[in-house]
């Protein structure tokens, strides 16, 4: 504590002395030109003074004025042209640039201060927003697969749903989420309601020394993503529309002669008499011929525009964008539409700025109901839609047609549910620069956001199992603001061959949420048709309750970064943080990192002129907040009722389970050493990472207490920081561009290794894992992997079953008949037979590396652009092939099926056995049974993720329309995946961090062809 | 320099904004929930506490789990569920020692959680409601109460697990007594239990009616003596209800199947009644089942639809009487000369109707339409279930049964008191109270001095076996009774049951009379002791 203290007072120190110290130096207005080597003016190149932060860009004729002392040195920046640096005379400058690549000396946002790449010390991915902006996606984290390294994002094709992005693997087991920081705020996150094109750029802050300064919340990586700002010059204007159209793959069924041949097979196998719609398949009113997976099923539509104004004076600058994105859904009942309109301004006068950006969103979804891609494998083909004789008209499960699956169709129809949000995010800020090396800006920032919920149910039968639904509505308000603000100092200085710059800062943030939520049942019709009355006033009963939340945090930062000649780089920061979301003694924490960087390349001894190479290193601690409010403190559950001779419920209340006052942040230590460097005069760029992630003090809440205290004998348990996680791994990138030929290209490959593994998992020494149906994740290992039954093919003869014997001469599987499948025993207890103690680890769900690839290609007019991704190693649970394949129970089958028979033995399908009850046999069920590896299958696969072709009008055409630019595209998303997986999708997105492996018939990613153009004028 | 009062103006407003103040933002009350601390400052907070613990009543692991093992572990039922593990687990083969603490299925099969979270609630209500300043007369009851319930608890948990650890203070696991013997439980239970008779009223009034009285202390302590098989102390107990406080306060209600719907409730008959009501309606669109503390729970039961019969729509039919009662209700006939009439109340098989399948309805249909079938092992529990009223006979039950379940009923109360006089020796004595359960109005048997005069010490116990079948078949109390008569100590006597109730092939005497204590407690803590043999 002491040590991170005088740190703090260090830096503070330094601060003072700094200010103290140098007096400023004598201005000078310069002005000057920059043109490309064919003398065409540049607009938007960066010039800035060296040793500042000073920076101007040149308007549309190339011009710009820059107060500068006489003698300093310029250095100039525009992207696709080699920097140039001069030294400042007295008269206007003429600057010619070279083609060539700058992306060393592109700004990076860090976190409250903007480097130049160069200078970085620690891991830090910028993302190529050309091509994020390639891929169809209603959120940002969609469309960052394969384009940042050790970036993992599993998509779901849900329309409106968004994805799961993992960085650096799982530091926490109940929150994994990174943190974004929308233009300089840390809000909560770029979801479905922010509009992907208003961005101008990604940074994704990896290790601890990039992301200290965001402390407590930084652990899981952070997102920096800044949006466009308007630029000197006449207004512009940009146009952009989009049309697609999507679909998912679809399984092969069998249709329903195939059904009922591979039905009866499995009842006479089990000698059961088969059920009456098999039985009298054929007759009259018994003919239907359902394909359910074309009624859930179907094509989805893409629209998306955008319309963006942007402009300014010498002093202000003004972006204005406007969207409208609409995705109709590629499954029954899904649709998502969102429209956005952003407002980013700024000003300046002398020594004062200010600015704000600000968005405004209305999005709506409607939400299917169920599980459509599950429940359209549970029904039989056999079975009608409809059905007139239950009430709401649709055909369930019954005695004849027996299945315990819901209906799709009916859920879809009877059930509407959809979810609205408003939402406004936005932040203003005033800055005053007295001088050129330090300035002091004041922001506010604030989300609040509505958002509305709906289900109505229409009153009906969806299943066999579940009683009529009445009539009833679910409604949901939610409204939620968060309020920050922020003060912060920057600081720039250089003298001699040092360079100092640095921020210190104060935070406070403000979080609220509140929820009212209502139900009602028995809703009058309306005349005489199914017609209801839909509001909550006219329900026969309703129920109504409500949840508040809120918490603050405050907290101190500084960074401090010092760089020699350009040479040695080294860096400090700190962030104080207090939270009242945890208990006494546990409300602080401090978060420090340091960073180093050696540009060998600078060095005399380094002789190679067109090599850089610079080496660096990092430590530091981030925290995760993944406490509710309040918890740390034991709470009267007043929501239980009870009732004796009386005519109402009475409130009971008491204490429910046990309050752990010891709450605390997980704490992640993070190392980081990198290698970054170029050759061929920058055409061949790389960068190497490797880190280390230890996450401690990990919140769990499988640490199981003795169900005797409180009667809680299953997860979730009371929450303790008590499991430990570490994700070790390496990342590397590799960049060639070749700018020379009239064919340009640039190729960027990216490969991560990731090995997660569980240190910790509770206080309670007995306690060593964590099982879920599928999967156990135990200390020493990954977290999620495969528990499960290692079967050995079928057996083909009694004699072979008679034969498969214990040491102790014990047949194994006994019961067994030729066909079943033969299970390896494993156990040493000296249990007879097969049982859930024979289970193994039979594979792991994490890849063993990932691997992106973006491919640019441009020949005059036309660009070709390609992003595959890879993902290799890794086991899925294919839980669909577990229905289709399961000819024990009555569901969708796949066709082709061909189970085992005496003439079939060259098969790995089980024999057919249709049983459950008294007709249940021990081994049949093993076949079937979620505990075998039979549904086990590789999740590897390679992916073109988006391919892109397009045509850009040349200028000389487009002069005549007065249009500056034009572009014409047509692009395919996930058009190609290679893969051995025979689920829909290899890229599971299960959210559940112990199952992230398992697919439980998620939401595949889309397959999309869309086309669209771009105007600028 | 001369900027530089500028900078240190800039520094002294920044820390100005830094530091005062802000920390005080950091204290932010909870406006949702009360504190447990503050909970148990009043007499309305310790009531809801009260209130709190009776409703681990309405909680599946209870109020299904309990008759489950209750009525089907005894030889009067058995199961042939689909729900493997449960079937298995009621014919005495149980692999996993999990199951009951809710392996499978979660929170909903979890008896040893359940009973163990309605002593939790019980616990804090003894250890803090003392310490409020509150009306002496009502803090005396509402610990009253909560003793009775957690003696009950600890009763039911006894009965199913043999030896439980023993908790008597929440929130500390240092003070549990992780290794108690079935000896010293059963002597809190008897504690618990004293001190509950001495705090609670006899009767209640209003809205308060279904609360547990002095009579169901005096009833639940004679009860656990009996299974210690001390007839004289629970004789003593049970004195209270003849020549004591209660005598002339209960009475046997005149129609016997008052018992078991919602028509008569807390009648004269009844001891101790847990109560449930369909007040708060099941609606699977708001998903408002029992047991998960939500203000929009349903207060009914879900054993109805555990024990409907098969193929009635809503029925899971997991439990099924077994044949073998029927010749007991058929070895005498009434009065009158007809079929015992608890017969038809009691169980639902193919002469439900005394006329045969043709006439006896099962929820809108005869037995024969229904099933078309009287093949021997068709036969379910007909207490409970709501075909007694005619607009139910084809609805669904609803998971919501709202019929109160009488635990301790007058009549068994009269047969304890037999069972104990006989006991002693006094078997001339005991007649009369066999005599009036089995002269009841609708039952109107000869009384057993008349039918039966002059009966042997064990002469008139086998007739007590009798007549308990015939009165309390599918009640909960035939495991109890089995466990208390020895039957289940000695290897023939377990053999004889073998003929009615195939499964208990599979019973083991010392072992299977208890379930073994659930593996995830010993693995949690190691210095718990698994029950013997298994």
């Amino acid at each position: 504590m002491r040590m991170k203290r005088r740190l703090l007072n260090c830096l503070m120190w330094s601060f003072f002395c700094l200010a103290l110290t140098f007096p400023a130096a004598a201005q000078q207005k310069l002005t000057g030109k920059v043109l490309s080597s064919k003398g065409e003016p540049l607009r938007g190149a960066t010039i800035s003074l060296k040793g500042s932060q000073k920076t101007v860009a040149t308007d549309a004729e190339g011009n710009f004025s820059i107060d500068a002392p006489a003698g300093s040195t310029l250095v100039i920046t525009f992207v696709g042209f080699a920097d140039k640096e001069l030294k400042t005379g007295n008269g206007p400058l003429s600057i010619t640039l070279e083609p060539g690549n700058s992306s060393l000396s592109d700004v990076v946002v860090i976190g409250y201060q903007t480097v130049r790449r160069k200078d970085l010390t620690g891991a830090v991915d910028v993302v190529k927003v050309a091509e994020a902006q390639k891929m169809v996606a209603a959120t940002v984290g969609e469309t960052l697969q394969g384009l940042a390294t050790g970036v993992n994002v599993r998509s779901s094709g849900r329309a409106g749903s968004e994805a799961v992005i993992e960085i650096r693997g799982n530091g926490s087991l109940l929150n994994n989420n990174p943190m974004y920081v929308i233009d300089g705020l840390p809000l909560t996150s770029a979801n479905r309601d922010f509009n992907p094109a208003d961005i101008e750029s990604i940074q994704i802050l990896k290790d601890a020394s990039a992301a200290a300064i965001y402390g407590s919340r930084a652990a899981n990586g952070v997102i920096i993503i800044t949006t466009k700002k308007g630029k000197d010059g006449p207004m512009k204007t940009s146009f952009s529309a989009r049309y697609g159209g999507e679909n998912i793959k679809r399984f092969q069924l069998a249709g329903t002669q195939e059904w009922i041949a591979l039905n009866k097979q499995a009842y006479d196998n089990s000698g059961t008499p088969y059920m009456k719609g098999v039985a009298t398949y054929g007759q009259p009113g018994n003919t239907a011929s359902t394909d359910w997976q074309s009624l859930v099923m179907k094509t989805g539509h893409i629209q998306d525009y955008d319309l963006g104004f942007s402009g300014g004076g010498p002093n202000s600058s003004y972006f204005v964008s406007g969207s409208y994105f609409k995705n109709t859904g590629s499954v029954l009942n899904s649709s998502f539409e969102r429209e956005t309109m952003r407002v980013n301004t700024e000003s300046k006068k002398g020594i004062f700025k200010i600015g704000e950006n600000m968005i405004l969103s209305n999005s709506y979804e409607n939400i299917p109901q169920g599980n459509p891609l599950f429940d359209m494998l549970a029904m039989l083909p056999i079975m009608s839609v409809k059905d007139p004789t239950n009430l709401g008209g649709f055909a369930t499960g019954n005695n004849d047609f027996f299945t315990a699956g819901e209906n799709p169709i009916a859920i879809n129809t009877l059930f509407k549910s959809n979810t609205g949000n408003i939402r406004i995010k936005g932040n203003a800020f005033a800055e005053i620069k007295p001088a050129d090396w330090i300035w002091y800006r004041f922001n506010v920032g604030a989300e609040v956001n509505w958002s509305h919920f709906q289900q109505f149910n229409i009153p009906g039968r969806i299943s066999k199992d579940v009683q009529n639904n009445v009539a009833a509505l679910i409604e949901s308000r939610d409204q939620a603001y968060d309020i920050i603000t922020e003060h912060t100092i920057n600081f720039s200085k250089s003298f001699g061959m040092h360079h100092i710059d640095g921020v210190v800062g104060f935070n406070f943030q403000q979080d609220h949420y509140a929820n009212i939520l209502s139900n009602g049942t028995d809703f009058p019709t309306i005349g005489s048709g199914s017609n209801y009355l839909q509001v909550l006033t006219a329900a026969g009963s309703t129920y109504s309750a409500g949840t508040k939340t809120d918490w603050a945090a405050q907290s101190f930062f500084g960074r401090l970064n010092y760089n020699f000649n350009d040479k040695y780089l080294l860096s400090g920061t700190v962030r104080r943080e207090s939270d009242s979301r945890f208990g006494e003694g546990y409300k602080n924490a401090t978060f420090p990192a340091v960073s180093a960087a050696w540009n060998i390349s600078k060095e005399n001894f380094f002789d190679w002129r067109d090599v850089t190479l610079k080496l660096r290193g990092s430590y530091g601690s981030l925290g995760n907040v993944t406490v509710a409010p309040w918890q740390y403190l034991g709470v009267a559950n007043s929501t239980i009722r009870y009732m004796f001779s009386g005519t109402s419920p009475q409130v009971g209340a008491t204490q429910t389970d046990l309050a752990n006052a010891n709450l605390r942040w997980e704490t992640d230590n993070t190392t980081d050493v990198g290698i970054d460097g170029s050759v061929l005069n920058n055409k061949l760029s790389f960068s190497v990472d490797y880190f280390k992630r230890l996450s401690k003090n990990v919140l769990t809440t499988n640490d199981p207490l003795p169900a005797y205290l409180t009667g809680n004998s299953n997860p979730p348990y009371p929450a303790v920081n008590a499991a430990s996680l570490q994700n070790v791994g390496f990342e590397a990138s590799l960049t060639y561009r070749n700018n020379d030929n009239p064919v340009r290209f640039d190729i960027t490959a990216n490969v991560s290794h990731l090995k997660n593994k569980l240190l910790a998992l509770g206080e309670t020494n007995n306690t060593s894992y964590v099982q879920e149906p599928l999967t156990r994740s135990q200390i020493g290992r990954s977290l999620g992997e495969y528990y499960l039954l290692q079967s050995d093919g079928i057996f083909q003869s009694q004699q072979e079953i008679d034969s498969y014997v214990d040491k102790n001469g014990n047949k194994i599987q006994p019961t067994a008949q030729p066909g079943n499948m033969k299970f390896i025993q494993h156990k040493t207890n000296g249990v007879q037979g097969i049982t859930s103690d024979d289970r193994i680890f039979r594979g792991s769900p994490w890849p063993t590396f990932q691997t992106g690839l973006v491919v640019n290609l441009s020949y005059k007019a036309f660009a070709f652009n390609m992003i595959w991704w890879g993902s290799f190693g890794n086991k899925l649970f294919n839980g669909s092939r577990a229905l289709l394949e399961n000819l024990q129970g009555n569901n969708a089958y796949e066709k082709g099926l061909k189970p085992w028979t005496p003439q079939n033995p060259h098969t790995n399908i089980p024999l057919a056995y249709f049983g459950s009850g008294t007709n249940s046999s021990a081994d049949a069920s093993l076949d079937v049974i979620n505990i075998n590896d039979r549904w086990l299958e590789s999740g590897s696969f390679i992916r073109l993720r988006n391919v892109e072709l397009s045509y850009t009008i040349p200028p000389s055409v487009l002069h005549r329309v007065r249009i500056e630019n034009a572009r014409f595209y047509v692009s395919g998303q996930n058009l190609l995946t290679i893969t051995k997986y025979k689920g829909l999708d290899p890229e599971v997105a299960n959210a559940d961090i112990f199952s992230r492996g398992v697919d439980n018939e998620s939401y595949p990613a889309n397959r999309m062809i869309s086309m669209g153009l771009q105007f600028g004028f | 320099m001369k900027s530089s009062p500028f900078y240190i103006l800039f520094f002294t407003a920044l820390i100005a904004l830094l530091n005062p103040g802000c920390t005080k933002k950091l204290d932010i009350a909870n406006p949702n929930v009360e504190l447990a601390d503050s909970l148990w400052t009043s007499a309305a907070g310790a009531n809801q506490g009260v209130l709190a613990t009776y409703q681990t009543f309405t909680k599946p692991g209870f109020n299904w789990w309990v008759p489950i093992l209750k009525n089907l572990c005894s030889d009067e039922g058995w199961s042939e569920s689909p729900y493997v593990q449960l079937s298995n687990t009621m014919k005495f083969i149980y692999p996993d020692y999990n199951f009951l603490a809710g392996s499978v299925r979660g929170k909903i099969d979890d008896v040893w959680g359940t009973l163990y979270q309605g002593i939790y609630r019980a616990n804090q209500v003894i250890t803090y409601v003392p310490n409020i300043k509150m009306d002496d007369q009502l803090k005396a009851q509402y610990i009253g109460e909560a003793k009775f319930l957690r003696a009950y608890l600890y009763y039911t948990l006894i009965t199913v697990f043999g030896k439980v650890p023993l908790v008597l203070v929440p929130n500390d696991s240092k003070l549990v007594d992780v290794n108690s013997t079935e000896e010293k439980d059963w002597q809190q239970v008897l504690q618990d239990l004293k001190d509950a008779e001495g705090a609670l009223p006899v009767s209640y009034s209003g809205d308060d009616r279904g609360r547990v009285t002095q009579g169901a202390a005096y009833a639940l302590r004679a009860k656990a003596y009996l299974q210690l098989r001390d007839y004289a102390s629970a004789k003593t107990e049970l004195d209270w209800f003849f020549t004591g406080a209660g005598n002339g306060l209960y009475s046997l209600v005149p129609n016997f199947q008052d018992n078991f719907t919602k028509l008569n409730e807390n009648n004269s008959e009844s001891v101790f009644e847990i109560q449930y009501s369909d007040i708060v309606p099941f609606n699977p669109s708001v998903g408002n089942f029992q047991g998960f503390d939500l203000p929009n729970q349903v207060l009914g039961s879900t054993w109805a639809n555990f024990i409907g019969p098969q193929g009635v729509p809503g029925c899971f039919s997991d439990a099924r009487a077994r044949r073998w009662p029927i010749a007991e209700f058929l070895k005498e006939n009434t009065a009158t000369g007809a079929r015992d009439p608890r017969l038809g109340i009691s169980l639902v098989y193919d002469s439900t109707d005394v006329r045969g399948p043709d006439y006896t309805m099962v929820y809108g249909q005869t037995w024969k339409q229904r099933y078309n079938s009287t093949a021997p092992d068709l036969c379910w529990f007909h207490k409970y279930l709501n075909d007694y009223d005619p607009s139910m006979q084809n609805a669904e039950p609803l998971f919501n049964s709202p019929i109160n379940y009488r635990v301790i009923r007058y009549a068994d109360i009269l047969l304890l008191y037999a069972e104990c006089l006989n006991a002693l020796g006094n078997t001339a004595a005991a007649y009369t109270y066999v005599d009036q359960v089995r002269t009841r109005a609708s039952v109107n048997m000869k009384p057993l001095s008349v039918a039966h005069p002059g009966l042997s010490q064990d002469a008139f116990f086998q007739q007590l076996r009798h007549e308990r079948i015939v009165e309390l078949m599918g009640e909960c109390q035939r495991w109890d009774d089995l466990k208390r008569w020895g039957d289940l100590d000695d290897a023939t006597k377990v053999a004889a049951l073998v003929p009615g109730d195939p499964e208990f092939a599979n019973f083991v005497v010392g072992k299977t009379r208890v379930f073994p204590i659930p593996q995830k407690e010993i693995d949690l803590n190691p210095t718990i002791t698994q029950n013997p043999n298994w």
